[in-house]
């Protein structure tokens, strides 16, 4: 586990992050468990998908242009 | 709907609780624990223990993932021979050591897992953590200036060869990020045990669920 891609730590943090933030919102589970799913897709749709959208353009599409 | 009103409002007369937020400060989740036992609510027994597993599971693989050398209250102001002053007003020296090394800042917030670098900051001379979350350039206070740099430095060659190891990448700073979110995360757990759930059902949403209006919330 400590000699894995630095990538594949990356989405457990987003899933323990959302756990947690959505357990201190609520005592009921099902409801817990609904809000963790919703807040991990949207960090990755929100902020991590537009943040590798921005840094692939400048790594890939911008260097043709000049 | 309804059995979540009749328990939210079974427990909005229980908050504060300063003891569980105590308690969680002491050891994450401890608090949570400690309401679902007391109150028989295995819902909030197990989201205490969910929080222990989570907040402890960051933390130590974060340890791990920094060679077990990324949690420390270092005494560097000790060592500068000049007082820290900020807009004139003189800093204590923790306060200032706690400028120098904000990480420690946020790690401090995971409880007793973290507070061993406290007592070996307090203690330098101690034996009890010698080798867990020591204190770069801790000393007694017999010991001068010079020597107390000598440690600085031996503490931050021994970092830079870890973090120049070709097999440590970026593993360094993803452990320094662990060991920090779990601390941050638990100051929520905390107030969470002292204040309740934050989304709380309100009476308006009761009313909606119980439309006779004889919910529990007016008596």
């Amino acid at each position: 586990m400590l000699n894995a891609s630095i990538y594949w730590h990356l989405p457990i943090l987003l899933i323990l992050v959302s756990l947690v933030y959505s357990a201190v919102r609520s005592d009921d589970w099902p409801t817990i468990l609904r809000s963790t799913i919703r807040w991990a897709l949207y960090m990755v749709l929100m902020f991590i998908a537009p943040v590798f959208l921005i840094l692939w353009f400048l790594a890939e599409i911008a260097p043709r242009w000049w | 709907m309804a059995d979540n009103a009749t328990a939210s409002t079974a427990c909005r007369g229980r908050y504060p609780d300063i003891i569980a937020g105590l308690f969680s400060l002491i050891v994450p989740g401890l608090g949570q624990i400690w309401q679902g036992w007391r109150w028989h609510m295995p819902s909030r027994l197990l989201k205490g223990i969910v929080f222990f597993v989570v907040l402890h599971g960051m933390f130590f693989y974060g340890q791990a993932l920094g060679q077990w050398k990324n949690v420390f209250l270092p005494q560097y102001q000790q060592s500068l021979g000049e007082e820290f002053r900020v807009f004139r007003i003189r800093l204590p020296d923790w306060l200032a050591n706690v400028y120098w090394r904000p990480a420690y800042a946020l790690q401090f917030w995971m409880g007793v897992s973290a507070w061993p670098a406290v007592w070996n900051y307090c203690y330098p001379e101690s034996q009890l953590f010698a080798n867990y979350q020591p204190s770069p350039g801790a000393a007694g206070p017999a010991v001068g200036r010079w020597e107390r740099e000598m440690k600085i430095k031996e503490f931050h060659r021994e970092l830079n060869r870890i973090q120049l190891r070709p097999d440590m990448g970026k593993r360094w700073d993803l452990g320094l990020l662990y060991t920090m979110l779990a601390g941050v995360l638990n100051l929520l757990v905390i107030y969470e045990a002292y204040a309740g759930p934050f989304e709380r059902i309100t009476p308006r949403d009761q009313t909606s669920a119980n439309p006779t209006g004889n919910n529990a919330a007016s008596s």
